[in-house]
């Protein structure tokens, strides 16, 4: 209720005059016509009559005069209630009075003006109050209102056009009166359905109150067409009601969004129920004259009628929300960046968001109901075409899952192509696959920036290496003699300089290396190292720069063993040293330690320079940072040093940190992991500290103790077993990584426990390593594979060189390659190895032979030495020079005698064996050479006779 | 009679380094070359017995500079070696599908070089 105090007393006042005067009036109206108290039609009642409409007019006018919120709205309402009374006014001043009363006449002119203002006034105010009614809503509100009055027309309005005699104006008079209540009827309804069916106060009473009048008007009607109607009747007092109580919701507090208050329905329904009960019993004889069906369906048709057009309201509702979430969702997708395109179950493009068609040159209507891939995914990078069945994204309309592409190519509508990255997702409904979805990004500045970093990598270095040629080259020359004498010292300077030159040009090879180390590209040859051997080594190699700056040099490490890549600890050592020294003062210190810590080994260098900032403990070990920017320049340093450091750290899977007090020294520190670690518990957990497991199988705990324990100190789990029984329960239990079994065994022995490990597929996989007394040559081979066979009395590094082999694996073939000039034998060589799944390469001459090593990186070589032009030794010689070739195992093959001379100068580190041609069979030379790899399988160990075995030379 | 060899790299101090190392250590005769247009006119005239190539070279480099050589009848015969501070992986196979008849990297050991030389036109003369 708006509240009064608001306003001057004058309209207070006149407020409480017009409802006093209307309640009283309507009182004393009624109780005349109910109880008879006078006589109503005469003109006294009838002037009351009259001005009882004025009261709710006025209430509805004064309202809209003093409220400007919704004041047309009411002014409209006030309107039309005061034509509604000049419309009696002249009926009973006028028509009443007439012999003929015209039919219509201007009271019904009048009077349906009253709904004209009602139904214009009712729309002003669903503007108000509802902000989101659609336009088709209207539409809907009057077809509703229409199929209404057809379907009422044909049962409640006939019997009055009957009665009417048919003359046009009359119809027309007798259908206003009812349409325009159902008009009004169905927007109320439309209104109700619009406010999900909850609506505020003044729906609810509105809707009352017209559901109320709708039903009087037409017992009016049928009374009045039957002739039944009696002036000053209690039905007169409808009329005046109704208005006196829209006038109540004129002063209802005015509100935007109506409430949530449930009034509306309970008003609705009472209302409802008392006007259709009194419709159906005034109207009850013309309802029994109708057939019973034609009563039951019409009755039937008018509710379903109603029910329908409610409903359609509440259908439009959701189809409006459902629109907005749309018109949302498309403003998200028009937003975005990434192409996307929607997918049916065919593979056919329901949706494109305008990146997408911008990306691929492509109209919204070009590309909609094509195949997304016969449109923009058709043919390969190489040309060739790219079959449906291949694409991921029909992969994922098929299989439900999401499939990925990082390096894919698009095309254009124009025929260029760019290179792509796409996700497709599959959208299910109810369980099936009912399309994907593609989103794809563009993907070219990135392949730009990665090509470019490469070429910049490789300018860079091939701009290091250019003047280092010469100066390597003549420095060698300098340093061989070739071009005179040097003095001692001079020809030890040279030396000096050359190593040096050596190992800046290693350097610039690793800085390469970092690139792909960092990308993962390049493998840790990760072997147990000792740890004092590395740090002697580091500080051997700085104490020629330590003494020329006057700084002290002192090393402390354990004899202790590490897992790790011994090139690149000795790396980053003599990066970490190079660089305490370098920023240590004459006369200063640099101490280097190794101990062993929870696990790990801890190397520490400490110096006694200027110290770090705090702020710069952690940037230091970025690319290209220094201390200070001065640095570079005197130093020398290149600012990746420390990037590279813990690079190699980090891939060990160890950390690398600095500690420093400004003014008193740094030290750095770094961690390596001391025990041997298996690939998967690598990747899943670099800070655990558990080793591989290794089940020791063998009868004599003796051997079994020893060998745990040998293992145990460098990191591996064990597990003992002592019969083959045991052993195969334990590896059933425990799946350890790799098995160490005893041959001799009472019960089962080793090869019985082989076969049966190999038997059951839970163990089948595991690697195993022979320990026995035996021999592998001469001794009945296994019925599996095995990684390695180890003699006992047991070498130390042949077992740990096994079990890391065995522990692991390599999933690429092995490589090997074949110097053999006789091209028959070559070629049986070649054939022996390919059996055995094994890369085989050959050449003919040594000098291929070193192209082809540098090209492959064999794992193995076979090489005759009496080749042509006596290169076989050159090969060697070249080799035991290349950094990774150097320790390659290396099969010298010969029909040659070989004498200690030659054998020395063709050791190629400790795994070189020298066989004699025309005295062993090539099987026989398979097995040394899968032996020397590591794989040793049945058809390798039988063919080798005893006869055979006694011919190798050692 | 002593074989001749040509180098050609655009790189003054190279030149003189490896020429040295040819000569003294390699028993080689020396002609070079700064430039690519250069060396062709020198292949041309001297017919040298092999011809090393520097890769990296202004104006014309030696990929471009092999190219020509091989149109060329009187210079397609010559054995050339390509010498090179690029020893990425992708760059040596690309330069070995140009047909060259080896390739070296830089920097050399000058002791070496003309060993490797040798050993490289060994093959290639099988």
């Amino acid at each position: 209720m708006i509240s009064l105090s608001q306003f001057p007393r004058a309209v207070r006042v006149a407020f409480y005059l017009l409802w006093g005067f209307g309640i009283i009036g309507l009182a004393a109206f009624t109780a005349a016509a109910a109880f008879g108290l006078g006589n109503t039609t005469s003109t006294g009642w009838q002037v009351l009559y009259v001005s009882l409409h004025l009261a709710p007019a006025g209430l509805c006018l004064l309202r809209a005069a003093v409220v400007p919120r919704e004041r047309a709205i009411w002014a409209l309402f006030g309107i039309g209630m005061l034509l509604w009374s000049v419309g009696y006014a002249y009926y009973f001043g006028v028509i009443q009075g007439l012999d003929v009363p015209p039919y219509p006449s201007l009271s019904d002119a009048l009077w349906l003006s009253y709904y004209g203002c009602v139904f214009a006034a009712l729309l002003l105010l669903v503007r108000a109050r509802l902000k989101k009614v659609r336009k088709t809503l209207w539409i809907d509100a009057v077809v509703g209102g229409l199929a209404l009055a057809a379907l009422s027309a044909a049962i409640l309005i006939e019997p009055i056009l009957a009665r009417t005699g048919g003359r046009t104006a009359a119809v027309v008079t007798n259908m206003a009166y009812p349409l325009s209540d159902l008009l009004i009827l169905s927007l109320l309804l439309g209104v109700f359905a619009l406010s999900g069916w909850r609506p505020g106060r003044t729906w609810a009473i509105l809707g009352g109150v017209f559901t109320f009048q709708a039903g009087f008007d037409t017992i009016y009607l049928y009374q009045a067409a039957s002739g039944t109607y009696e002036s000053g009747g209690l039905l007169d007092t409808v009329w005046p009601l109704a208005m006196l109580v829209i006038a109540l919701t004129a002063w209802q507090q005015p509100k935007t969004r109506e409430g949530d208050e449930l009034l509306g329905w309970p008003a609705l329904a009472i209302t409802a129920t008392f006007a259709l009960v009194g419709l159906f019993l005034t109207t009850y004889d013309h309802w029994r004259q109708l057939p019973d069906t034609v009563q039951a369906l019409a009755t039937l048709t008018l509710v379903a009628a109603f029910v329908r057009t409610t409903t359609t309201f509440g259908d439009i509702k959701k189809l409006a929300h459902s629109k907005v979430l749309s018109e949302r969702h498309d403003a998200i997708l028009s937003a975005a960046g990434e192409g996307v395109y929607g997918l049916d179950p065919e593979g056919r493009t329901t949706f494109a968001n305008p990146a997408a068609l911008k990306m691929t040159g492509y109209e919204a209507g070009e590309v909609i109901g094509h195949r997304q891939h016969e449109l923009v995914h058709h043919t390969k990078a190489d040309g060739t075409p790219f079959p449906l069945e291949e694409c991921p994204v029909w992969a994922s309309l098929a299989d439900g899952t999401v499939h990925r592409s990082s390096d894919d190519l698009y095309w254009r509508k124009d025929g260029t192509s760019f290179p792509v990255e796409y996700t497709s997702t599959p959208i299910f409904e109810e369980g099936e696959v009912t399309g994907a979805v593609v989103v794809f990004r563009d993907i070219t500045e990135r392949r730009e920036i990665e090509r470019a970093k490469d070429e910049f990598t490789s300018i860079v270095s091939h701009e290091l290496r250019t003047p280092l040629t010469s100066i390597r080259g003549s420095l060698g020359l300098l340093e061989s003699g070739v071009l005179g004498p040097l003095p001692e010292k001079g020809q030890r300077m040279i030396e000096i300089a050359v190593e040096n030159t050596d190992r800046l040009v290693r350097l610039i090879n690793d800085i390469l290396d970092i690139e792909r180390i960092d990308s993962g590209e390049v493998d840790m040859h990760r072997t147990r190292c000792d740890v004092s051997k590395l740090v002697e080594s580091a500080v051997t190699e700085l104490r020629p720069l330590a003494t020329q700056t006057e700084v002290t040099l002192g090393a402390e490490a354990e004899p202790m063993a590490v897992f790790a890549d011994p090139d690149r600890v000795h790396q980053t050592l003599v990066n970490l040293i190079s660089n305490a020294v370098k920023f240590s003062e004459p006369g200063g210190a640099v101490r280097v330690s190794a101990s062993s810590e929870d696990g790990e080994v801890l190397f520490r260098v400490r110096d006694g320079g200027r110290g770090i900032p705090p702020e710069k403990l952690e940037t230091i070990f970025e690319r290209f940072q220094q201390v200070d920017a001065s640095d570079s320049r005197e130093k020398g340093g290149t600012g990746l040093g420390l990037a590279i450091c813990r690079t190699i750290v980090e891939r060990h899977g160890g950390r690398i940190w600095a500690e420093s007090e400004l003014g008193k020294g740094s030290s750095f520190l770094f961690s390596l992991p001391t025990r041997a670690r298996s690939r998967s518990e690598a990747a899943d957990d670099p800070a655990s500290a558990e080793g591989p497991a290794i089940l020791v199988c063998d009868d004599d705990p003796a051997v079994v103790e020893v060998v745990s324990t040998l293992l145990g100190s460098q990191g591996y789990r064990t597990f003992a077993a002592h019969s083959g029984e045991e052993a195969l329960e334990r590896a059933l239990a425990e799946r350890p990584d790799a098995i160490l079994l005893d041959l001799l065994m009472p019960g089962m022995s080793g090869w019985e426990t082989a076969a049966a490990l190999k038997e059951r597929p839970e163990t089948s996989e595991i690697p195993i390593v022979i320990l026995s007394v035996f021999p592998a040559e001469g001794t009945e081979p296994l019925s599996a594979p095995v990684v390695d066979w180890i003699e006992k009395p047991l070498d130390e590094a042949a077992l740990f060189r096994a079990l890391d082999r065995a522990v692991n694996p390599r999933s690429a073939p092995f490589k090997v390659l074949i110097v053999e000039d006789d091209l028959d034998l070559a070629a049986v060589l070649a054939a022996t190895f390919e059996r055995q799944g094994i890369e085989t390469f050959t050449t003919t001459s040594g000098i291929e032979a070193i192209e082809l090593s540098q090209q492959v990186i064999p794992d193995l070589l076979v090489l005759d030495v009496g080749l042509p032009e006596a290169d076989g030794f050159e090969v060697v010689d070249w080799l035991r020079r290349h950094e990774r070739l150097s320790a390659m195992p290396l099969v010298v093959y010969t029909a040659r005698d070989l004498d200690e001379a030659d054998r020395a100068r063709l050791q190629l580190g400790e795994t070189t064996e020298f066989l004699t041609k025309g005295r062993i069979t090539p099987e026989y030379l398979e097995h040394r050479v899968m032996r020397l790899l590591g794989r040793l399988t049945q058809e390798t160990t039988a063919e080798v006779s005893d006869e055979q075995a006694h011919l190798v030379d050692r | 009679m002593s074989k001749r060899i040509l180098l050609i790299d655009d790189e003054n101090d190279i030149r003189e380094v490896a020429g040295i190392s040819l000569e003294s250590v390699g028993g080689w005769q020396v002609s070079s070359a700064n430039s690519g247009h250069l060396g062709i006119e020198i292949a041309l005239a001297e017919q040298p017995d092999a011809i090393l190539l520097d890769v990296m070279m202004p104006d014309m480099d030696g990929p471009t500079t092999f190219a020509r050589l091989q149109d060329d009848p009187g210079t397609r015969e010559i054995p050339v070696i390509l010498l090179t501070a690029k020893a990425q992986g992708a760059d040596r196979k690309r330069f070995a599908e140009l047909g060259v008849a080896g390739v070296l990297t830089k920097p050399f050991d000058p002791m070496a070089l003309p060993g490797q030389v040798a050993a490289i036109l060994a093959a290639h003369d099988r």
